[in-house]
């Protein structure tokens, strides 16, 4: 009940500043960008020019899978960042202007306050991934070929866990900073700090959050889905939701000032 | 009905706040009075554990509490909403929070908002609003739930004239039905509305009372003079009469200060009658807050 009102607040507020039009349309435009450009890549150089007389470009012909993965790798960076951006100031915002110091005078609890506010971006980034994919393929049908609807699916399930990591990392962080900024340059630090250890121990750590990619590729290449990919995304899921249940601990014994 | 004792605030080795300790009787009105950075600000926001307090504990109705926010509606200094709420769906959500039934909120709300004059611009964007309205939307949401105890941290402060006298009536009224604190750097609010007072300095209390103990603990007997010429004359005549503390000259206007108020009217009015003193104005003063805050001021000063 008071969970639902929590929501709803935060339901309106996407509705107000326009997040749920805005949002999904940068996931459009960050998947379809790379199939497009890749296509056209032949036409684009000669219209830009400076290419010698007589030199000729071998293009590799790349397949649907290859290419959606070109998208993804996009997702990994300029997605990741979209979403520490946007979710940066989520609570730290509320904070610094002074609206959780009156707010909380009232009966809410932390976690609901907390979960209120992830599961609102979960389904918006999930909502906005879907539909990004969704184009992203629809251009590789166009241009390439068409996926598998499986295929789709996999990624879609799969590589949200990834996103909504991202997602609870932010949140982890903006539950005891009070400045947006900092909340930002903390969460990019940390998957920075990832994807070190990633390259340093990805051998041995094969679970790792970071593999989920590599072996989400792995497996659209065989066509079954590989024991380490659902380990992986079980232990991203799980990683999350031990960040968001700290979230709430943190929230609780930081001061709101 | 709360009370508070041994209320400490430490950041790093600095002491904001000093072992302060009060009361809140169930209807009535106290005042937090200190110059800015005594710490005002702090217990408020430890009363309402936006920070939390190093020490201190809170009693309500005799019985240890940790968290009194249940009990309190707060109105910080400088009141945040969001801003692409109304009036009306920022209430709503506040009574959702409050669980108030639906019927219930619908007409508190509506006999508040006419109380606090938003009633009309109830359907606009807060981000509109004007400060002493975001002020009066702040009291709203503060009483909406009937709190016990409201905690007002300087609630007149920002106010121009008008909403100040509006803001101050509104606390007289509501000072009958609950238990109010706020804060203050204006004695001269605090001495309208309020029936006790806590003096702070550097973040300890330096003195505490109802107004009436306090009036008579600091009482000046000061008798006011006015002249129409030649006050410095008559000042000269004053100092040698054997119950004139001491004098102070301000243009025509003469502050004779008493051991005794009764001797010293009948031989002033006497020597004024029989000298033909061109007098204009006698007023017996009764000691205000302001110096009474400075008395406690130079005291603590040593």
């Amino acid at each position: 009940m008071q969970w639902m009102t929590l929501f709803k607040k935060e339901m309106h507020e996407k509705w107000h500043n326009k997040m749920v039009i805005w949002f999904p349309l940068l996931f459009i435009l960050l998947m379809i960008m790379d199939p497009l450009t890749y296509y056209f890549l032949p036409e684009l150089m000669e219209v830009v020019g400076g290419v010698p007389d007589g030199a000729i470009f071998e293009l590799p012909e790349l397949t649907a899978t290859e290419v959606i993965f070109i998208s993804l790798e996009q997702m990994s960076f300029l997605g990741t960042i979209t979403i520490a951006l946007v979710t940066m100031g989520t609570i730290a915002g509320e904070r610094k202007s002074g609206l959780l110091e009156m707010m909380l005078t009232k009966p809410i609890r932390s976690l609901h306050f907390i979960t209120s506010k992830w599961i609102l971006y979960v389904l918006l980034i999930v909502g906005a991934f879907f539909i990004g994919l969704l184009s992203s393929v629809y251009y590789v049908a166009i241009l390439y070929e068409q996926l598998p609807h499986t295929a789709i699916l996999q990624i879609f399930f799969f590589y949200s866990t990834w996103l909504i990591f991202v997602l609870s990392i932010s949140l982890f962080y903006n539950s005891f900073i009070r400045t947006p900024g900092v909340v930002f340059a903390c969460t990019i630090a940390t998957l920075a700090c990832l994807n070190l250890l990633n390259q340093l121990f990805g051998h041995i750590l094969t679970m790792f959050p970071n593999q989920l990619s590599h072996h989400l590729e792995a497996t659209l290449l065989t066509g079954t889905i590989s024991r380490e990919l659902i380990g992986t995304a079980s232990v991203t899921t799980i990683c999350s939701l031990l960040l968001v249940l700290l979230a709430a601990f943190l929230f609780e014994k930081s001061e709101l000032i | 009905m709360l009370h508070v004792t041994n209320v400490t605030k430490r950041y790093g080795g600095k002491t904001v706040v000093d072992d302060v300790e009060f009361t809140l009787h169930e209807t009535g009105c106290v005042a937090l009075i200190g110059p800015n950075g005594a710490g005002k600000t702090t217990i408020m926001r430890m009363l309402t554990n936006s920070i939390k307090r190093t020490s201190g504990t809170f009693y309500l109705f005799g019985e240890k509490i940790l968290d009194i926010r249940p009990f309190i509606g707060y109105l910080p200094q400088q009141p945040v909403f969001y801003p692409w709420m109304t009036a009306h769906s920022f209430l709503t959500h506040c009574a959702k929070l409050y669980r108030i039934p639906h019927s219930v909120a619908n007409e508190r709300m509506n006999e508040l908002l006419a109380t606090v004059d938003l009633y009309d611009v109830k359907h606009e964007q807060i981000r509109t609003y004007s400060g002493g309205m975001k002020q009066r939307l702040g009291i709203a949401q503060a009483l909406f739930h009937r709190p016990k105890i409201l905690l007002l941290d300087e609630p007149v402060s920002a106010l121009d004239p008008l909403g100040r006298k509006q803001m101050l009536s509104l606390m007289m009224q509501l000072k009958s039905e609950m238990s109010i604190l706020f804060s203050t750097h204006i004695l001269n609010d605090a001495e309208q509305v309020s029936d006790a007072m806590i003096l702070l300095q550097d973040g300890a209390v330096v003195e505490a009372g109802t107004m009436n103990d306090l009036r008579e603990k600091y009482a000046t007997a000061a008798i006011e003079l006015h002249f129409s010429y030649d006050a410095g004359m008559y000042e000269r005549k004053l100092q040698t009469a054997p119950f004139v503390k001491n004098t102070s000259l301000q243009e025509n206007m003469l502050t004779v200060v008493v051991t005794d108020v009764e001797l010293a009217r009948q031989w002033i009015l006497h020597i004024c009658n029989t000298e033909n003193w061109p007098l204009t104005t006698f007023a017996i003063k009764e000691a205000s807050l302001e110096e009474m805050f400075m008395k406690v001021v130079e005291r603590c000063n040593g």
